[in-house]
Order: structure tokens, then C-alpha cells, then sequence
């Protein structure tokens, strides 16, 4: 399959997962392009052993990772008080696929989310987000059907402990 | 329909999020990506870079052996070839 013809079979999926862990479309334009960009330099490493979806899903799952971390790091360098930067992620908050009126609440639960370990939030984006199986997810991330329940569970532990801070506060 | 606070949602935060519908990228993103590639592509091939680098590894090993076949005490002078003359005179 050429390049052309695989990025428009896998750009939706791609784009929209990017999209699921940042909730910016410029951000999430930009991770697809850097996403088909390494497929497409590092397509002689791909062994088909899996999918030529499973591999995208883990070459999204980690350029996603890292340029969520990349920010961080930017924001570090900002003398930005916690309650400035919090206010940062609020209005970054672009996601074209949440309706204007669950906009806020899922804004709330977002910001909870992105506090999640990086495994908790992957198999929760996948599983409740993407709709994917236990066992497709298992697959992309190369783990047990078991710990990505286990992961789950503690992901919605997390959130529920997460949200007490927040209303205690 | 009456707004549904994010406390009744965080009942079971997962239903929230299942509200999420797909979105479509936009067309220009395959441009850029499509420039990106153009700008990373190498100039010169790796391959002729492969063959560059083989000729070179050959021609240094040929001066090497060179070197070290002079160095090693046969001599592959002309001189060997030509006969010496004896200028010696005879009942002197």
C-alpha cells in the first residue's frame, strides 16, 4: 500500500486518538503529521508481526506522550503561578468533538484525566473513548486482558479520588 | 433537555466521555506532511553513500597493502633485473 492511499485509510483514527489526549486541534494536527512523518521513515522497522494499525496506534500513543510531556517542560520555564497554569489548560481546551453543551463538564473531566498516570489514561482513552476491546487494547499495548482491566479500575479509582481533592478544596 | 451538571456525570465519569463524537481532520495536514517528507529526504541517496564508502574502505586497503609489502623486505626494484657487470680487470 503507498503512503497516500494508508494515510487516508488511518488519518481519522490517528487524528482523533491525538485529539483524545490533548484536546487541541492544532496540537493533535501536528502530532498526526509527526506520526505519519516517522511512518513513513521508519516503515522498513515495521516487520508486520502486528497490524499496520497497531503499529500507528503505538506510534501515536507515544508521539502523543511525548509532546504532551514536551509541554510540560515548556511550562516548566514559565514563572506561572499553579492557578495561572491550570487556567492555561482551560483555554486550550479545543476538542471539535465534544457538543457545546457537555463542553464544560467534559473540560472538568479532561483536566482530571490528563492527571492520570500515563497507562491509566491510555487504556481509559482506548477502551471508553475509542471503544476498543480489553483484548485489542491489551494487544496495542502489549499487555494482559487482566492489567488492562487492573489499569482501568485504578484509572476510575484515581478519578473519583481526584474529584473529591477538587470539590474539598 | 436540561443540562446535566459534571457532578451528576462524575457519578460514572466514563459516560461523559463516551458522548465524544469522531472528528475529520483537515485536508491541508497531507500537504504538510507531504513537505515535511521532502525536506528530510536526503540529498545524495544512501546507496551511492554505501558504494562512496566501499570504494574508499578498498582504496585505503590497497595502499595499505602496498605499504606493508615494501616494508617487508622484498625488494621489487628493476635493479633486480639488471645483471651486474663485473668491472674487475683481469691479470692486473
Amino acid at each position: 500500500m503507498d503512503f497516500e492511499a494508508s494515510y487516508i485509510k488511518n488519518k481519522n483514527f490517528v487524528y482523533n486518538l491525538a485529539l483524545q489526549y490533548v484536546q487541541n486541534i492544532e496540537e493533535a494536527q501536528e502530532i498526526t503529521q509527526d506520526v505519519f512523518l516517522k511512518a513513513h521513515q521508519k516503515i522498513h522497522t515495521f516487520k508486520g508481526d502486528a497490524t499496520l494499525e497497531t503499529w500507528l496506534y503505538r506510534i501515536t500513543i507515544n508521539t502523543s506522550l511525548d509532546a504532551i510531556k514536551a509541554k510540560k517542560r515548556k511550562k516548566r520555564f514559565a514563572i506561572f503561578s499553579q492557578n495561572k497554569d491550570e487556567l492555561n489548560n482551560y483555554t486550550n481546551f479545543n476538542h471539535p468533538g465534544v457538543t457545546l453543551e457537555n463542553k464544560e463538564a467534559l473540560q472538568q473531566l479532561f483536566s482530571l484525566i490528563n492527571k492520570l498516570p500515563q497507562t491509566q489514561k491510555t487504556a481509559l482513552i482506548l477502551v471508553k473513548i475509542e471503544g476498543k476491546s480489553i483484548k485489542e487494547v491489551a494487544h496495542i499495548l502489549e499487555k494482559t486482558p487482566k492489567a488492562i482491566e487492573s489499569l482501568l479500575q485504578r484509572a476510575k479509582t484515581q478519578l473519583k479520588k481526584h474529584r473529591n481533592q477538587t470539590e474539598g478544596l | 433537555m436540561t443540562k446535566q451538571s459534571s457532578k451528576e456525570y462524575m457519578k460514572d465519569p466514563f459516560d461523559l466521555l463516551q458522548t465524544i463524537t469522531p472528528a475529520t481532520i483537515d485536508a491541508k495536514v497531507y500537504d504538510t506532511i507531504v513537505e515535511k517528507i521532502a525536506k528530510t529526504r536526503p540529498i545524495i541517496s544512501t546507496q551511492w553513500l554505501h558504494r562512496a564508502a566501499a570504494i574508499f574502505i578498498c582504496l585505503i586497503g590497497i595502499e595499505g597493502y602496498a605499504i606493508f609489502s615494501e616494508t617487508s623486505g622484498v625488494t621489487n626494484d628493476f635493479s633486480d633485473l639488471i645483471t651486474q657487470t663485473n668491472n674487475t680487470l683481469y691479470y692486473e
